[in-house]
């Protein structure tokens, strides 16, 4: 046993993060490790080989780490996060009691234990009442998938109502159980209520499972949309994004060891992510999105000091290029599940939510050919940038995530000291797990609890201030285009005026003398003339003014 | 000659933009497109008479929460498509919303245009039409029109297609070209007879200047 004696992370950094696959040893070598490292409960040699090539190398133990990781099910934390414990072995009982066979389907519709005993109850004593329950569910079911029919849909007989909501279904079993049915309700209607998140989702959900699994079964989107909703109505200051259901996607599918099973998802995909929810997209799920926008802006900041002609090159762009990459872990852009998996070993166990940025700017640096060559034009640049991580097609592990973790050790974020400062409080980028310490683990859980909702009212409070800042510029935009218009109106009179003196001028300066009813136009100089023969008449009339024609005669005097 | 075109699609989620561009840039249809996140980015040339037009299509998420992105998409845009579905009156409710922000944001010289999307929902059931043709010409006509002595008449800036069949979407992007070109010559035209008047005015300009020497 001369490895162990070995220091773990060594063996962890030299073994497995050579390049090219790993062998079918190192494969091996790599499982025993981890589930050696999972024995021990030691979270730096996990997070080690969680960030070593292929990551934990298969979901179940995926399954296994990833509480680890995120701190679920570490020993100390459980007496700390006892709200959260409690809260899971309820749906666990739930869910255990929901098996049987009638109720399979509960957990599509609602996924909490209220309705079923109260369901049951009904089809006992009315059995026409029974009946429609579980076909209400059915056409649930089949108006997510919309296409075909499914196949827990053609358990039950009659599937007429189509147009029932989620909520008209609810409300049946409200009658005999009013208060746990409207917790039901009122949880599913308050997820996020000015966004309408449910709606939102359930569009998300219908288009899910694009890239994998093959040939998905229709029990999945329901079971997601279940998932989605049941952490979104737990955590009510959470704010669905689109892309978040990518993420929950990956979640449930490393779970789901039988896809076509009509059981419901494991109780640990509820935790999972909610605790990644809270630990690491919280900065996402604000009610807005410019705290997601505040990530974004060191993208260009890193890549500019990293390389001064990339910099350059990308300057003009607005890094919202990287927007969908970064908000949905990469889950949006990577189309195999094991490579997303590996991602997602890695960001987990990195701890560090400015993972996603780094990755992102190595993807940048990566495709530097690319970009040089279309340097010349300015808009391909932003096209390239926009479809990078759809394009990529190298080495994830040594052309992204590598690099990244180098990116991020020469580069904290914390560097950046302006663009550090815009961040709140309660970013997740300033208060990420941090390292190896395991009571720092739980105090960034029990933090991100504490802070998500001062973190909510915090973007509320900003984008308030923004909407106000948007009126005011409108306001002044218009009073500046009334402004224009002035201008311009008195701009036309001014031309107008010029023009007329211009008619003047040519008109050898005209003067308008009114006589009468008529106008007299006569050249000024004419006038002028008159006026000077007027002056000296005047002159000579005082010079002999006794004489009628004094001023004749002074001309013809000499 | 070439000529650049940005055009950006906007709407509601899920009525279709990224099919309909999807058919056009690509001509494929993929029953559930995953949803757009932030906004995604097609480009097209296309020839028409003498000209190369580049077209750089921009298609926005239809989440709200990414609406606050949408200005930096259309701000620089040539033309506006605003999506709506024809099965939905909610999504051409919303669509208004998208016009009174480009009115309030873009200056007049931005073409829009309203496409209804999922002609063929309509076509398999009529039933399930909630936004009859008429209503969206009345729309156009009632919020597009620069001031009516143009004969515009709203129809021609409405078009319904379906992304699945392959209708109609051609003939939005053709009419959005041809009209692009139509515009690029005018600037031409208006250039060319500016420099003409520049130069008449260089010699009215010098009149007053040999006057007032004389004077």
């Amino acid at each position: 046993m001369s490895w162990i004696e070995m220091n773990p992370t060594d063996v962890g950094n030299s073994i497995f993060t050579e390049k090219g696959p790993l062998s079918a040893t190192k494969h091996n070598f790599k499982i025993s490790s981890i589930e050696t490292a999972y024995r021990l409960n030691d979270l730096e040699l996990l997070q080690t080989l969680a960030k070593s090539r292929k990551g934990l190398v298969n979901n179940e133990l995926r399954r296994k780490v990833w509480p680890v990781l995120l701190g679920l099910s570490s020993p100390d934390v459980s007496v700390v996060s006892s709200k959260l414990d409690i809260a899971a072995t309820d749906l666990d009982k739930e869910r255990q009691d929901n098996v049987r066979p009638v109720d399979k389907l509960d957990i599509y519709g609602h996924g909490r234990g209220g309705i079923d005993s109260e369901k049951d109850s009904a089809a006992d004593g009315d059995s026409e009442k029974g009946d429609n329950q579980p076909d209400d569910r059915s056409t649930e079911t089949v108006s997510i998938q919309d296409e075909a029919q499914s196949p827990t849909a053609s358990q039950f007989p009659s599937e007429g109502v189509s147009s029932l909501s989620l909520d008209s279904q609810l409300k049946s079993p409200l009658e005999s159980d009013s208060e746990l049915v409207s917790q039901v309700i009122s949880s599913y209607s308050l997820a996020c209520p000015e966004c309408k998140d449910k709606d939102q989702v359930k569009l998300d959900v219908d288009r899910s499972f694009v890239f994998y699994p093959q040939d998905p079964p229709k029990e999945l989107a329901v079971k997601l949309l279940n998932v989605i909703c049941t952490v979104l109505a737990d955590n009510p200051d959470l704010c669905y994004y689109q892309g978040y259901h990518d993420i929950a996607q990956v979640i449930l599918l490393v779970h789901e060891t039988d896809l076509y099973s009509h059981t419901p998802p494991d109780p640990q995909v509820y935790k999972i992510l909610e605790a990644i929810s809270l630990q690491m997209l919280r900065d996402f799920m604000t009610p807005g999105l410019s705290p997601a926008l505040l990530h974004l802006d060191f993208i260009p900041l890193i890549v500019t000091l990293e390389d001064a002609y990339l910099g350059e090159l990308i300057r003009n762009n607005p890094p919202y290029y990287a927007l969908s990459a970064v908000l949905t872990l990469f889950s949006h852009h990577v189309h195999s599940l094991e490579e997303i998996s590996v991602v997602f070993d890695y960001i987990i166990a990195s701890q560090n939510m400015a993972m996603p940025i780094y990755m992102y700017i190595a993807l940048i640096i990566s495709q530097k050919a690319v970009l040089k060559k279309a340097a010349s034009d300015p808009d391909n640049i932003h096209s390239i940038l926009s479809t990078i991580a759809d394009d990529f097609d190298g080495d994830l592990f040594d052309q992204v995530l590598k690099p990244a973790s180098k990116l991020a050790e020469k580069y904290p974020l914390s560097n950046f000291k302006e663009q550090h400062g815009k961040l709140s409080e309660y970013s997740v980028l300033k208060a990420t797990l941090r390292d190896d310490n395991s009571s720092e683990t739980v105090f960034a859980r029990e933090h991100s609890k504490s802070v998500l909702h001062l973190q909510a009212e915090e973007c509320k409070e900003q984008m308030k201030l923004e909407k106000q800042r948007q009126e005011v510029e409108a306001e002044e935009r218009r009073r500046a285009a009334e402004k224009n218009k002035i201008v311009k109106k008195s701009k036309a009179s001014t031309r107008a005026n010029k023009s007329a003196s211009t008619s003047a001028l040519l008109l050898g300066r005209m003067m308008v003398i009114p006589v009468g009813h008529r106008k007299l136009i006569i050249p000024r100089s004419l006038l002028g003339l008159s006026i000077c023969i007027g002056v000296i008449g005047v002159i000579a009339s005082g010079y002999k003014y006794d004489t009628q024609f004094s001023w004749f005669k002074f001309f013809t005097r000499s | 000659m070439s000529l650049d075109a940005k055009i950006v699609l906007l709407g509601s989620q899920g009525v279709g933009k990224t099919s309909f561009v999807v058919r056009y840039v690509r001509n494929t249809f993929q029953q559930g497109n995953a949803s757009t996140i932030g906004a995604s980015f097609l480009a097209k040339k296309v020839m028409i008479d003498d000209y190369v037009v580049r077209l750089q299509i921009w298609d926005t998420a239809g989440q709200e929460r990414f609406r606050s992105m949408a200005p930096m998409y259309y701000r620089s845009a040539t033309c506006g498509i605003l999506c709506y579905d024809i099965t939905s009156e909610a999504s051409f409710k919303a669509m208004h919303s998208w016009l009174l922000e480009l009115k309030e944001n873009v200056d007049s010289g931005l073409m829009i245009h309203i496409v209804g999307t999922k002609l063929d929902l309509v076509n398999a059931d009529p039933s399930k039409r909630e936004v009859p043709f008429e209503t969206c010409v009345a729309y156009a006509s009632k919020y597009l029109s620069s001031g009516g002595e143009d004969g515009f008449d709203g129809s021609e800036a409405c078009h319904e297609i379906s992304a699945k069949d392959d209708e109609g979407v051609e003939e939005v992007f053709e009419v959005i070209t041809r009209k692009l070109i139509e515009k690029r010559r005018m600037i031409e035209d208006n250039y060319q007879e500016q420099q003409a008047r520049r130069q008449t005015i260089y010699v009215h300009n010098d009149e007053p200047e040999v006057k007032s020497g004389c004077c």
